[in-house]
């Protein structure tokens, strides 16, 4: 077979056909990587992907097709790029990187890992797996035209979690219960009711008006006039709200309007009810009960254009909730006694419902309502993804992973695709990569953090869950009090510990200047948590890393020659923009073509000829 | 119209929105030369969702070509490199009309096509082609002709602000919510939609604003209710492209550089135009 004959040293050749490699995910980014690297000439590739094949993948993970639907990424895509070299010796694993069997021995049988991922819990496992096993990690991302790829090596480069990342925005629970004022709030609270209705109860993910609210602050004496208006004994909160949805038969008219004295309603009891915390609409516009009678079958013009972008009238929203509540109850049903459904925004009636719910809330709020493709985006948290920078950044993963498997880990680059040429005219921006942050909590010498919280009211649970596995990214956790005694607070092994997940902090001597050693033994990573005691923390916060403030926004991206860092490309914080008013017209689809053209086999071509060149942009 | 595959092009309608998507799908694109770039741009192109894709080439399959070539493999040598790669390519999205031209290239066949990609034509070709029509050359060379019309500027989301009232007067004064710096400028184009009451804003327009904004006479319009967002309307401007024989010897198509190395892609340049003499 002949290989890029010219265009790779000799060495180099050969070591790509005896090293093994590691591609982690097989969607956007890794089916354009697996191509470029089974024609590069990489002969051990396995790859890892929990996912399966879904219809809207078709149009950019192009080893995919139609008949391939519901089928195992990791497999698919290893038998369609084994057909682009069927000498190659490809291993394909659909699984999750998460999982146990793939430890650090696991990831030391590798030269070379390349995460292709979408999500940030992976991709922080992935990096402090290759940290303990000292193997070079070659991360990406891309969003829409946004791409970005960067090289991480234990004690050369910063590692993934040396920049702290914008967490996720939450919003706080009174706002969605009871002062929504801008349409995601309304989309956070319908996505609450579907899990409230049909799947996991959550007591975070309450819907109904919360009491508690301290804006409302009203008078004792207020509060009996409060239970009249609301011809109930004060507690508006229901025992629970699938059982009482449950008691309904699901009946969507019922759910929307009481039929009942002693029962409440979504959009119409809730919402007298919230009218009766009267503070909350001082300076608020109030919001408007729906009653199903009076809006039925009113006279709505059809919406024009496609279906997803159009905007329904009310009536068109009210029966769009009945038919999505039947359809998931009939789901419900036929799954059997104490099924649970799971919301995913590709299941038309689980997305319908949350469309329906979430623009009849925000009628009542007096927003315009969203079309499903509006909802679907914040919904979703959908990452927009073209093929075309997927390509761009494939290559630019192959081309980083040559230098590395050469020896040259130096001349490696962060590399920045932008959407429009910066002021030097280039799309393509490399950044020296920075050395490893002192302070970072995962790859410093001994990883030490500061967190405050109130030790009385932190349950040894939320330490496990939020804290330590959802902010600091550990897999099982371990940890012990450093009280001279080594108490085990927390056991990975099943069965040890549990006693302690509702005991609070303090009822183990818990206090300000506790430190707690928290070991993750999968990662091969140890912690040191500092405890601050605080009783001042906001409403509906648990706790707070010191030395970082909450919600921090990303750097502009103007700013990313300055910036260099791993700052923006990890999709999971790329904001998708909601652009079906954006009109990229015709600048953009020529710009496809064009962007095309950057990507691989050009660079391949132009190294035929042995010029030792990157990449240029040549045009605009 | 055709209707759009909300489904297959769920994640790019997000990227590109449904206008954009629309005049895709009414191109029809040629690309020239069917060696490993060719097939790279093919396949996105293809992808992305154009009316028409043709593949032309004339040349055989030959070892070199499968490195990167992808579609290409052992059984097709010696044989067409477009006809060889037509099945794979027209696999990949099946709302795209793919075919292969193993013909020459020539002035009648590119004027049938709105966006033609040369990838493997000699220098002297790729002139001549540039002055016959609008292409893209495989350089990275973009030319859209002299009045190459561009929609939308800066491709970002059109300025827009929720409406507090209207006054029906004349001119007409709209106030937008407070605490929201709506980002209009006077000479700014905008529509109206879902506004409630007065409707007939809902249907016409654009309307030019002076900020403080009056937007015409609109004193016969409906009683405002309320409800409704303005967006700004992003106004054409138009572009214009040197041909790539002109654009050769401007010294501007020099100007990008790599942290300083001043003549490197001059001499990448240069390359360039000594590749086609090899
Ligand atoms: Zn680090």
């Amino acid at each position: 077979m002949v290989q890029l004959v010219g265009s790779l040293r000799k060495e180099l050749a050969d070591s790509l056909s005896t090293c093994k490699v590691l591609v982690v995910g097989a969607g956007g980014i890794g089916c354009e990587l697996l191509k470029n690297l089974v024609l590069t000439g990489f002969k051990n590739i396995e790859v890892i992907d929990l996912d399966t094949i879904d219809v809207s993948n078709l149009n950019r993970q192009f080893l995919f097709q139609k008949k391939h639907v519901g089928k195992s990424k990791a497999q698919v895509a290893k038998e369609s790029a084994l057909q682009f070299c069927p000498t190659a010796n490809i291993t394909a694993y659909h699984d999750s990187i998460m999982n146990p069997d793939y430890n650090v021995e696991f990831f030391r049988k590798f030269m070379l890992v390349m995460n292709a991922l979408d999500n940030r819990a992976a991709r922080n496992h992935v990096n402090r797996m290759c940290l303990a096993a000292d193997i070079p990690l070659i991360e990406s991302g891309t969003a829409g035209y946004l791409g970005q790829v960067t090289v991480i090596k234990k004690g050369l480069t910063e590692c993934y979690e040396c920049q702290p990342k914008p967490t996720q925005k939450t919003f706080p629970g009174c706002t969605i219960r009871n002062t929504p004022s801008e349409p995601i709030h309304c989309i956070v609270w319908a996505k609450y009711l579907f899990n409230q209705l049909f799947g996991e109860e959550d007591a975070d993910q309450e819907v109904s008006p919360d009491t508690a609210d301290p804006e409302a602050a009203w008078k004792p004496e207020e509060a009996a006039a409060r239970a009249t208006a609301s011809e109930k004994d004060g507690d508006i909160k229901r025992v629970s709200t699938k059982d009482w949805a449950r008691s309904t038969g699901y009946d969507p008219v019922k759910l929307f309007n009481k039929t009942h004295l002693t029962q409440t309603s979504l959009f119409k009891d809730d919402i007298m009810y919230l009218l009766t915390m009267d503070k909350l609409w001082k300076k608020r516009k109030a919001p408007t009960p729906l009653d199903w009678q009076q809006l039925e079958n009113r006279e709505e013009s059809p919406g024009s254009g496609l279906k997803d972008q159009q905007v329904l009238g009310v009536w068109g929203y009210c029966q769009l909730f009945q038919h999505s509540v039947e359809t998931l109850r009939t789901q419900l049903q036929e799954k059997g006694d104490g099924a649970e459904l799971v919301w995913d925004k590709d299941d038309p009636p689980a997305m319908d419902f949350v469309t329906a719910a979430a623009n009849l809330r925000m009628h009542i709020f007096s927003m315009n309502m969203k079309s499903r493709f509006d909802v679907k985006s914040m919904a979703g948290n959908i990452i927009p993804a073209i093929a075309t920078t997927n390509a761009v950044i494939a290559g630019l993963i192959v081309l980083e992973g040559l230098k590395i498997l050469s020896g040259e880990v130096e001349s490696c680059r962060t590399i920045f695709l932008n959407k429009c040429p910066n002021l030097r005219k280039k799309l393509l921006v490399p950044c020296v990569l920075d050395p490893p942050s002192a302070n970072c909590y995962v790859c410093a010498s001994k990883p030490e953090v500061t967190v405050k919280l109130n030790v009385h009211k932190t349950m040894v649970l939320s330490l496990q869950d939020r804290i330590l596995k959802e902010r600091f990214g550990m897999v099982a956790p371990d940890v012990q009090i450093e009280d001279g005694k080594g108490t085990i607070l927390i056991s990975s092994e099943e069965g040890e510990t549990e006693a302690n997940n509702s005991k609070f902090l303090a009822d183990f001597g818990i206090r300000n200047g506790s430190r707690l050693q928290v070991d993750d033994f999968l990662q091969d990573y140890t912690l040191l948590v500092n405890v601050l005691h605080t009783e001042e923390l906001e409403r509906d916060v648990e706790f707070e890393v010191v030395g970082e403030a909450p919600d921090k926004a990303p750097p502009p991206q103007s700013n990313q020659e300055d910036v260099n860092s791993i700052t923006n490309g990890n999709k999971d914080s790329a904001q998708p923009s909601t652009s079906s008013k954006g009109q990229h017209v015709e600048k953009e689809s020529c710009f496809l073509s064009f962007v095309s053209v950057v990507a691989f086999p050009l660079i391949l071509k132009l190294r035929e000829y042995n010029l030792r060149i990157k990449i240029y942009l040549m045009a605009l | 119209m055709t209707e759009i595959d909300e489904g297959f092009y769920s994640r790019q309608l997000y990227v590109l929105g449904h206008e954009a998507m629309h005049r895709m799908g009414a191109a029809d694109v040629l690309i020239a030369g069917m060696r490993g770039l060719g097939v790279e741009i093919a396949k996105n192109v293809i992808l992305s969702g154009v009316k028409s894709v043709t593949v032309q080439d004339e040349g055989h399959t030959g070892w070199t070509d499968l490195s990167t070539q992808f579609f290409l493999n052992e059984s097709h040598l010696g044989q067409n490199r477009a006809t060889c790669s037509l099945p794979q390519l027209s696999s990949l999205n099946s709302h795209v009309h793919v075919s292969a031209h193993p013909g020459p290239l020539d002035k009648d066949l590119l004027l049938k096509f709105q966006v033609v990609v040369l990838t493997d034509s000699s220098l002297d070709d790729q002139k001549r082609f540039a002055d016959t029509k609008d292409s893209v050359g495989n350089q990275l060379f973009c030319d859209f002709g002299k009045d190459f019309m561009v929609l939308d500027q800066d491709g970002e989301m059109p300025a827009s602000a929720m409406i507090q009232t209207i006054f029906k007067d004349n001119p007409g004064v709209v106030i937008c919510t407070d605490d929201q710096k709506h980002g209009f400028s006077d000479g700014s184009k905008v529509s109206f939609s879902g506004v409630q009451g007065m409707t007939e804003l809902n249907t016409r327009g654009p309307w030019e604003i002076k900020v403080r904004s009056y937007i015409g006479d609109i004193s016969g319009f409906s009683e405002y209710e309320r409800g409704g967002v303005v967006t700004e309307v992003k106004q054409p401007c138009t572009i214009s492209f040197k041909p790539l024989s002109e654009a050769l010897l401007d010294q501007e198509l020099l100007i990008f550089n790599d942290f300083g190395k001043m003549e490197r892609h001059k001499t990448l340049h240069l390359t360039f135009q000594a590749l086609h003499t090899l």
